[in-house]
């Protein structure tokens, strides 16, 4: 009897351990497959671009293209005076390493200011889940140093503070935006309702000395997708984000400050009524063109009304044009980038096929009446960033950041 | 003696049952495997992430369903990477799901993972996926509210 008694103990005693064994040889596969990967994975390599996460790009006046990128609880600055053929050595922004948010929705941001001056923001990672600080720096000597990183949420409680947007206008004034936790907090204390974050505002008048105690622009924002910020004619920023309206109807918003420090009334921009409580983890894009119109691209994935969608208002968000669909829905359409450049409106997104990602294009020389057929500029088999569209004084580029290959730049002006 | 040895074994299967699974590798082709292990069954499979706070009302969800209702096939796949496995399991474990057959998206690959289980899902979480025993499908986006489940079961 004893004999069988051990027979089923070893029998359950393998059955238990078979488990373990599969998962343990999953590891060492996924961890070899990674080593072969790439150079990225290696310990000691040293920060690059190529290895970089989600890098944000731009041009200043003179044709120089800048990166911000994180890599080992850094942010580095680093630049390309040939188009993105080659790059500078990077300089460490935070010199304190500290976790930062790198990823297609919450990247580092950065944006080139007058007099040599270079500005950059980044979401801080706070060991408690979904909480983070919004960070601040800035070089005043066009990037070989940066001085140390500030908080700019005034609310320092470890909650969330993410999704940082950044733009600064002609006259120096720094503008940060993001998505915060701080009412929900509060009304959970107080053991009441609350969907969603809520979008706040700094102001820095000084360069970047100081700013402003924070402002709510709105209560019951949708939780993670990106914020975006752009500069209006006027000097005034506009803002751009995923709300939920009424129940958990998540379309997005749009809010234009009626002076330097005030934001003004928030405008619907979409009406697509994705209802749903999920993380849609995709934010919209603007940009705003030189005669005032301003251009939207979003994705929405409600069962009526799905995919990407493109549309202008030239009141200021008071009224749009018809959205105009575009993109393969069953390709995985995803990710919209535009960007203005007189009467030429530029679009940019990435699609699937089941093999390989595709970053496409299409263009309007007429200001969003008409448009192009779609262009494939490029493909890769493995993993990819969202497309990020940029321009210098001359051309537009599509940059699009695919682990362990160059940051290379894709001119669109030929098609 | 017979009978003793019949409870022991019965115990035995009870506490396998019962025991934390490892969170399992999901690459290409593991979809089509988990298909299989439910051949001619209803089950749900949930899609999840760290870093999204809507899924954790769905794990909690989850978890007391699963104490009331133990036979329930329920598959979850964390979206996140092989490099979050310890915060995945200690997840899991929080909301009583470290038991039930768990599997994490393999790194770089997220997109081709779920075009092989959805070309129309786009990453939104929750994603949940409700199979009758047919395999018909019916997706969900969001935190699964009771009459989608009700439905689901009555079929």
């Amino acid at each position: 009897m004893y004999k069988v008694l051990l027979l089923v103990q070893i029998f359950f005693i393998w059955f238990g351990l078979t488990g373990t064994v599969e998962a343990a040889k999953q590891e060492h596969q996924h961890h070899h497959a990674a080593t072969v990967h790439s150079e990225c994975d290696k310990q000691d390599a040293l920060p690059s671009l190529r290895c970089a996460n989600a890098p944000s790009a731009v041009f200043d006046d003179n044709g120089r293209l800048w990166v911000a990128w994180e890599f080992g609880n850094h942010v580095y600055v680093n630049y390309s005076d040939d188009k993105g053929k080659s790059y500078s050595l990077p300089v460490a922004v935070n010199t304190v390493p500290e976790q930062i948010y790198a990823m297609g929705e919450n990247r580092p941001k950065i944006v080139i200011g007058n007099r040599g001056r270079i500005y950059v923001s980044w979401t801080q990672k706070l060991e408690q889940r979904f909480s983070g600080h919004i960070r601040f720096s800035y070089s005043a000597d066009n990037g070989k140093h940066f001085f140390d990183p500030v908080t700019v949420n005034d609310h320092k409680v470890v909650t969330s503070h993410r999704f940082d947007a950044m733009a600064v206008n002609e006259r120096g004034d720094i503008y940060i935006a993001w998505l915060d936790k701080r009412d929900l907090l509060k009304a959970k204390k107080e053991g009441k309702a609350y969907n969603g974050a809520a979008l706040y505002y700094a102001v820095s008048t000084d360069g970047g000395k100081s700013f402003s105690k924070n402002k709510k622009v709105i209560d019951y924002s949708c939780q993670c997708c990106r914020v975006v910020m752009a500069i209006d004619n006027d000097q005034l920023p506009v803002i751009v984000w995923r709300h939920i309206f009424g129940d958990n109807i998540r379309d997005h918003a749009l809010v234009k400050f009626d002076n330097q420090t005030q934001a003004g009334k928030v405008q619907r921009v979409s009406y697509d009524n994705w209802q749903v409580d999920a993380c849609p983890h995709h934010g919209p894009d603007i940009s705003i063109s030189k005669n005032g119109s301003y251009h939207l691209a979003w994705f929405n994935n409600a069962p009526q009304r799905h995919g990407l969608f493109y549309a202008r208002t030239d009141d200021q968000g008071k009224s749009f044009s018809e959205p105009l669909s575009f993109g393969n829905y069953n390709a995985q359409a995803a990710h919209p980038q535009v960007l203005s450049k007189g009467d030429n409106i530029f679009l940019a997104w990435k699609e699937f096929d089941g093999k390989q990602s595709i970053l496409f294009m299409m263009r309007s020389s007429d200001a969003g009446k008409s448009w192009s057929t779609p262009h494939i500029i490029a493909k890769t088999a493995g993993g990819s960033d969202h497309p990020l569209l940029i321009a210098d004084n001359k051309n537009v580029y599509s940059v699009w950041h695919r682990l362990g290959q160059d940051y290379q730049l894709f001119p669109l002006e030929g098609y | 003696m017979t009978r003793r040895l019949l409870l022991l074994i019965l115990l035995s299967i009870g506490f396998q049952a019962m025991a934390e699974q490892p969170v399992k590798i999901l690459r290409m082709g593991s979809y089509a495997q988990i298909l299989e292990q439910h051949h001619k069954q209803s089950f749900m499979l949930v899609f999840w992430s760290l870093d999204c706070p809507p899924c954790y009302k769905e794990l909690a969800m989850l978890g007391d369903l699963l104490t009331q209702q133990p036979k329930l096939a329920l598959v979850v796949i964390s979206t996140d990477s092989p490099d979050n496995m310890d915060e995945i399991k200690t997840r899991l474990k929080e909301f009583k799901l470290n038991h039930v057959n768990a599997w994490v998206f393999d790194n770089g690959i997220a997109q081709q993972l779920r075009y092989e289980i959805d070309p129309n899902w786009y990453g939104e979480l929750p994603r949940s996926y409700l199979f009758n025993a047919r395999h018909q499908r019916r997706a969900v986006t969001g935190v699964l509210n009771p009459v989608a489940l009700k439905q689901w079961k009555a079929q």
